[in-house]
Parts: structure tokens; C-alpha cells; sequence
């Protein structure tokens, strides 16, 4: 799966192949051309937290 | 000012703060008043300062409230509109004018500099200009990176005039991640809050519109004007679906997350001592903000 400037094509992909996004974590599978620490935050972004506000909260 | 209802429906406003929660950016302004200074207590003006930041917070929220449309806006009779437009302006001028007295020149440059830049990014919002991710990313960081810039910049100038361009960089990322945690949120908010009925391109939504997302037609239909509001948000259930199945969220955090990372690689690029860049990480950018 190639990376690159589209990430939308990448995160379209793995939203459609959850399984992927299992093996990347496991270090099973990689993302061609995209170096190790982006991986990271691609699969950091699968996971399941709270995405919260701060400055404009209530 | 003289006239003494206008005076009421101000105070009214400040301590109403319905629509409006200044105290984050309160304790970001003190946050930074703390980590500069050398002294272990607050410099003389915090106070005063914190009270002006607080009615421009209130002011700008007002603004951006009535440019969006929001439903408490909607609501309002055409004299009720007038009067909060008036309302908005006249306390935005009044703090404006108590800030010239207590600043330095550079410092009143500084809040001049960022409100402006705030008012840039509200016009490319409002104008729907965003049309890629890095126009979005440059327009968030203008409309609500700038106002915390500006809360940082003022905090830190009590103590010093050293740091600004470190601080107003990450800043802005601040801003732009708090900005996407808002986008978020709002994307599965049909009712009370207007990005969907505006056609506004947030993040998730500029992600559902890329065009090899040909699952999320509905989405592109309705922006593309092919269907009407109402026949839209009658297929809410599936929106929210697509918006979930597609992956628009994690697309989102990513970006989020991004933004974060810049904001924590520039504070650890301060010269400062390491407990105070670990105070603002900490506060700014990890669980002890919530």
C-alpha cells in the first residue's frame, strides 16, 4: 500500500481493511514508502480514545 | 461609555457566559505567566490581563456565533440581533481600549497582530475557502490558532519578550488541534450546530468529499447541490454510518494528532528549564488538560 502525499487513499483502505490495521500494529504488515514513525501515527489514529477539546470546551 | 442599559447588558453578557467558555484560555494565559517567569508568583497586571483576554474570548465568541448562524442567533428577533452585534463590538472596543493603557506598545502589537489574524481566518471560514487540507490547515491555524497565540503571547509577556516566535508557532498547532477536536465533534451534530447545513469543509467532512471516496455519494450529492438539506439530513442514520465505515475519524486524529506532535517538538525546543517545558506539556498537550 503505498503512502505518500494521499493520505486519504491510505486511510480509505484501512478503514475498509481493519485487518491491516491489526497487522501494522503487530508489525505483521507495513505501508510501502512511508517511513516508520508516520506508520505509527497512522495506526495511533485507529485507535479507539476520546478525541476531546480543550480551548473552545465548555 | 455612559449609558447605563448598554453597561447592563454587558455585564449581563460577561456573566451570562452561555455561549461561551473563556476559562481554558484563563488558565493557558496563567499557565504561561508561570512558566516564564522567574518568580514563583503571578506578575503585577495577571489579574487585569486575564479579565481583558476573558471579554475577548466572550466578544469573539460572539462574533463567530453570529457568522455561523448559530441556533441562539437564529433565534433572536431582528432588534435582539442588532443589540448582540452591538453588544460584541462595543465590549471587543471597551477591552481593546483598557489594554492600549495597561500594555506595553509591543505588547498591544502583539494582541493587534493575532486578533486580526483571527478575523483573516473567520473570513476564509465563513467564504468556505477551504477546498484542500493544507487551505484548511492554514485557515485553522489563522481562526483559532491565533487567539491562542495571542492567550500565550500576553501570559508570557508579563515575565518576558523572549521565546514569541517558539510560542506563537506552537501555538497555532494548539489551536489547530483543538480546532480539529471541535470538527469531531460537530460532524454527527445535524441539529444544533450548522457545518453540515452551511456546507462548511471541515476536516472530516473534506475527507468524505476527496473524490476516491465514491462510497460517500450521498455526501457529494448534497454538496454538489443535487439534493436539498432536509432530503439530506432525512438520511442522517447513513451519513453517520458512512462517516464511521470510511474512516473519516481516524483521518481526522491523524491530522490531530500531527498537529500535537508539532506543538510538543517546538515547546521542547525552548530554553527554558526542563520542569517548565514538562509543565506545558503536560497542562497544554496530555490528560491533565481534561
Amino acid at each position: 500500500m503505498k503512502g505518500g502525499n494521499n493520505m486519504s487513499k491510505v486511510f480509505n483502505y484501512l478503514a475498509s481493511n481493519p485487518e491491516v490495521v491489526s497487522k501494522l500494529k503487530s508489525g505483521e504488515a507495513s505501508l510501502v514508502s512511508v517511513s516508520k514513525e508516520e506508520q505509527e501515527a497512522i495506526v495511533a489514529a485507529f485507535e479507539k480514545e476520546d478525541v476531546r477539546g480543550y480551548y473552545w470546551r465548555a | 461609555m455612559s449609558n447605563r442599559s448598554l453597561k447592563h447588558e454587558l455585564a449581563q453578557l460577561i456573566d451570562k457566559q452561555e455561549y461561551s467558555h473563556p476559562e481554558a484560555f484563563i488558565k493557558s494565559f496563567k499557565l504561561h505567566a508561570q512558566a516564564f517567569s522567574t518568580d514563583s508568583q503571578y506578575p503585577l497586571h495577571t489579574d487585569e490581563l486575564a479579565s481583558c483576554l476573558k471579554y475577548i474570548i466572550i466578544s469573539s465568541d460572539l462574533i463567530d456565533d453570529i457568522q455561523d448562524g448559530e441556533p441562539h442567533i437564529k433565534a433572536l428577533s431582528e432588534k435582539e440581533f442588532g443589540n448582540c452585534l452591538n453588544q460584541s463590538i462595543t465590549l471587543l472596543m471597551l477591552t481593546l481600549g483598557k489594554l492600549h493603557h495597561i500594555c506595553n506598545r509591543d505588547t498591544y502589537d502583539i494582541i493587534m497582530t493575532y486578533l486580526l489574524k483571527a478575523m483573516e481566518g473567520q473570513y476564509l471560514d465563513v467564504n468556505n475557502m477551504s477546498n484542500t487540507i493544507d487551505d484548511y490547515l492554514h485557515m485553522i491555524k489563522l481562526k483559532s490558532g491565533s487567539l491562542i497565540a495571542l492567550t500565550n503571547l500576553l501570559g508570557a509577556s508579563l515575565s518576558t519578550s523572549e521565546h514569541q516566535d517558539i510560542i506563537a508557532n506552537y501555538s497555532l498547532y494548539l489551536g489547530a488541534s483543538a480546532q480539529i477536536a471541535n470538527d469531531i465533534e460537530d460532524v454527527f451534530n445535524f441539529d444544533s450546530k450548522s457545518d453540515w447545513k452551511y456546507k462548511r469543509k471541515t476536516l472530516p467532512i473534506l475527507y468524505m468529499l476527496s473524490p476516491e471516496l465514491s462510497e460517500a455519494k450521498l455526501i457529494h450529492d448534497y454538496y454538489n447541490g443535487d439534493i436539498s438539506y432536509e432530503q439530506f439530513c432525512s438520511q442522517k442514520d447513513d451519513v453517520i454510518e458512512l462517516i464511521h465505515r470510511l474512516g473519516a475519524i481516524p483521518f481526522s486524529k491523524y491530522y490531530k494528532n500531527r498537529m500535537d506532535k508539532q506543538a510538543k517538538d517546538l515547546i521542547n525546543q525552548l530554553v527554558i528549564d526542563n520542569d517548565k517545558k514538562s509543565l506545558l506539556i503536560n497542562k497544554l498537550l496530555q490528560n491533565e488538560r481534561r
